[in-house]
């Protein structure tokens, strides 16, 4: 049974200029043990989208359909069981590191709390776990970072720190948000193969929420495409990178810049803009961008259909051979 | 290796920087210590009636430092109690709006929406509510006492304290810090006293030091009327009532008290100032 099991969730924020549709339908399923990527746009939909997993919409923001959690359902929910549920369930690592740490509490005490919320661990117990952690995820000199504030330390070594965090009291899903956007690309590179060693180690399932396909061709198994708050294309991360089916993907790699490019060339980016969330076409939210776009795409929007290769939801899909 | 700098370190060094604020804190300090051993010095209790020396003037050869007022009793040991009382209750009374300020804030600013609404709406409609006309109203149901005083002064300082700590905390709810807090589920009195409150600290420290002498003129201005601290019991307020009176006979009996309030308010004030300066460098 998969570890976290997403049927047709959508997502909706309730704004001054009305009802905004985030997400729309996204059925997902994620085994314990594994490691899938969601890519997209910003505004796709997918933190959006994972945050209602954890039930930690903005106040506007309303879920329905349905998401378990081993078995459990997690929407409507009462606040005071998701708060059990959280740290030993889901851990968070967010994008901007400095910002999700506390900024007056010292490195120890931080990671000490986040144990300390859920078990009833002595202090110092958790100061040491905490020193555990901190060497687990690489920090050099643990010892002395336990007493210095987060605006002490690089943005590396944040990072860490925030991944440290999250894991202290050993969640089952990691779910990190653009865990490495934040940083230059040496750091990156380490913060990925902190993530490798960690999952090797700890046997975690992570989440990882993105738009940076050079990390998740470095990390996930299995990718999930979003545009426009809906799965466009899911596939092993291989055969999406090889021979991408749904003209949006295909766009997404098309655009990566690569270092043997010719440099006089333009970069190839995808003509238009993503749709306004609300003001979604009739037909394949895609079209207006798509080159690949027929009669049917603008009249009828395509079904999310599984194949032998994974899922696409296109009306003129690039299948490879031995697909269908 | 760089030397570590807190937060706190480098708010002290800022105000050390300030001269009036370390002036302030210096007069301050040496106040309190007067106001605690001060009247041990002097010979004179401060209720002994004394007929042969009524409204004596300043005199340091007759052990009435600062004269006495109109019964004959030592001034300087008698504005000492005074300062004594005022500071006791203008400090109890922060810290009773301290505390109830910054919960309520805290808690309206965390939970937002309709518990937020309500909260406030009721310091609203505590805000609405004379003051003078409350305090007059609890000294006729229940007894005078410096206790009840103490209480109404610190029941209507918490309102303005609990807006300001409501406003930052909901700027800081928005915070990516208190979202990841929450996402590893912490619960909701662990964000609030643990990740919310401490970052309040700056302003809430400022807030409280500019508070005091609010309070220490709030007393005074009770006193005054007579519906604060009685005789024989001195605060600053009644003794500039009492100096009021005699105020053309015998200027010393109002000057003395009055200056005392006027150095302390004015500290206070200095040290709140140089306070938020260090606090929050960011705007000076």
């Amino acid at each position: 049974m998969a570890l976290l099991d997403v049927r047709s969730l959508s997502v909706a924020f309730e704004t001054p200029s009305g009802v905004v549709q985030a997400v729309n339908g996204v059925d997902l399923a994620i085994a314990g043990g594994e490691c899938v990527a969601i890519v997209g746009e910003s505004g796709s939909g997918k933190s959006q989208a994972l945050l209602a997993c954890a039930g930690l919409l903005a106040g506007n923001g309303s879920a329905s359909g349905s998401v378990r959690f081993d078995g459990q359902e997690i929407l409507g929910l009462p606040e005071a069981r998701l708060e059990r549920l959280r740290g030993p369930g889901f851990g968070f690592v967010f994008q901007d590191a400095l910002g999700s740490l506390t900024p007056h509490l010292r490195i120890g005490d931080q990671l000490a709390e986040s144990l300390q919320a859920h078990q009833d661990v002595e202090r110092a117990a958790a100061m040491a776990e905490a020193r555990r952690m901190l060497e687990r995820v690489q920090v050099p000199d643990a010892t002395s970072r336990l007493t210095q504030y987060p605006h002490e330390l690089s943005g590396g070594t944040r990072q860490r720190v925030a991944i440290a965090a999250a894991l202290m009291p050993r969640p089952r899903l990691l779910i990190a948000d653009e865990p490495t956007t934040a940083l230059d690309v040496t750091v990156q590179a380490q913060v990925v193969s902190l993530f490798r060693e960690l999952r090797q180690e700890l046997g975690m399932t992570l989440v990882l929420v993105t738009h940076d396909l050079g990390v998740v061709a470095g990390l996930a198994e299995r990718v999930v495409v979003m545009y426009a708050g809906s799965i466009v294309e899911e596939g092993a991360t291989p055969r999406l990178f090889r021979s991408p089916a749904h003209p949006y993907t295909t766009g997404l790699l098309a655009a990566l810049p690569r270092l043997d490019d010719v440099v006089d060339e333009p970069m190839r980016a995808i003509a238009g803009a993503p749709p306004r969330p609300g003001q979604l076409p009739p037909g394949c939210a895609f079209a207006p961008r798509c080159e690949r776009r027929g009669e049917a795409c603008e009249r009828q929007a395509p079904a999310l259909l599984r194949n032998r290769l994974g899922r696409v939801a296109c009306h003129h899909p690039a299948l490879a051979e031995g697909a269908t | 290796m760089i030397r570590k700098r807190g937060l706190w370190a480098d708010a002290a060094r800022r105000l050390v920087a300030n001269r009036a604020a370390v002036a302030s804190l210096c007069v301050l300090g040496a106040l309190c210590l007067l106001v605690a051993v001060g009247p041990m010095l002097s010979s004179y209790p401060a209720d002994e009636l004394d007929w042969s020396m009524m409204g004596t003037a300043p005199d340091l050869g007759s052990g009435h430092w600062l004269g006495t007022d109109r019964l004959g009793r030592d001034l300087f040991v008698r504005t000492l109690h005074g300062a004594r009382i005022s500071l006791v209750i203008a400090l109890l009374a922060t810290a009773v709006s301290l505390v109830i300020g910054v919960t309520w804030g805290a808690v309206a600013g965390y939970a937002g929406g309709r518990v937020d609404s309500m909260l406030m709406r009721f310091v609203d409609v505590l805000y609405a509510l004379p003051n003078i006309f409350f305090v007059i109203l609890l000294t006729v149901v229940f007894d005078r006492s410096p206790m009840l005083l103490f209480v109404a002064i610190g029941a209507v300082g918490w309102l303005t304290m609990a807006r300001v700590v409501r406003g930052q905390a909901m700027t800081l709810m928005r915070r990516d810090f208190i979202e990841a807090a929450i996402a590893s589920g912490a619960g909701p009195s662990r964000v609030i006293f643990r990740h919310v409150v401490p970052n309040l600290l700056g302003t809430v420290i400022v807030y409280a030091t500019l508070m005091i002498p609010q309070m220490i003129l709030i007393e005074s201005f009770l006193s005054f009327l007579g519906i604060g601290i009685q005789e024989p019991l001195a605060s600053l307020g009644n003794l500039i009532a009492d100096g009021a009176n005699e105020m053309e006979a015998a200027p010393w009996i109002l000057l003395v008290p009055a200056g005392c309030l006027v150095i302390i308010v004015f500290c206070f004030n200095f040290l709140g100032d140089g306070l938020r300066d260090a606090l929050d460098p960011r705007d000076p």
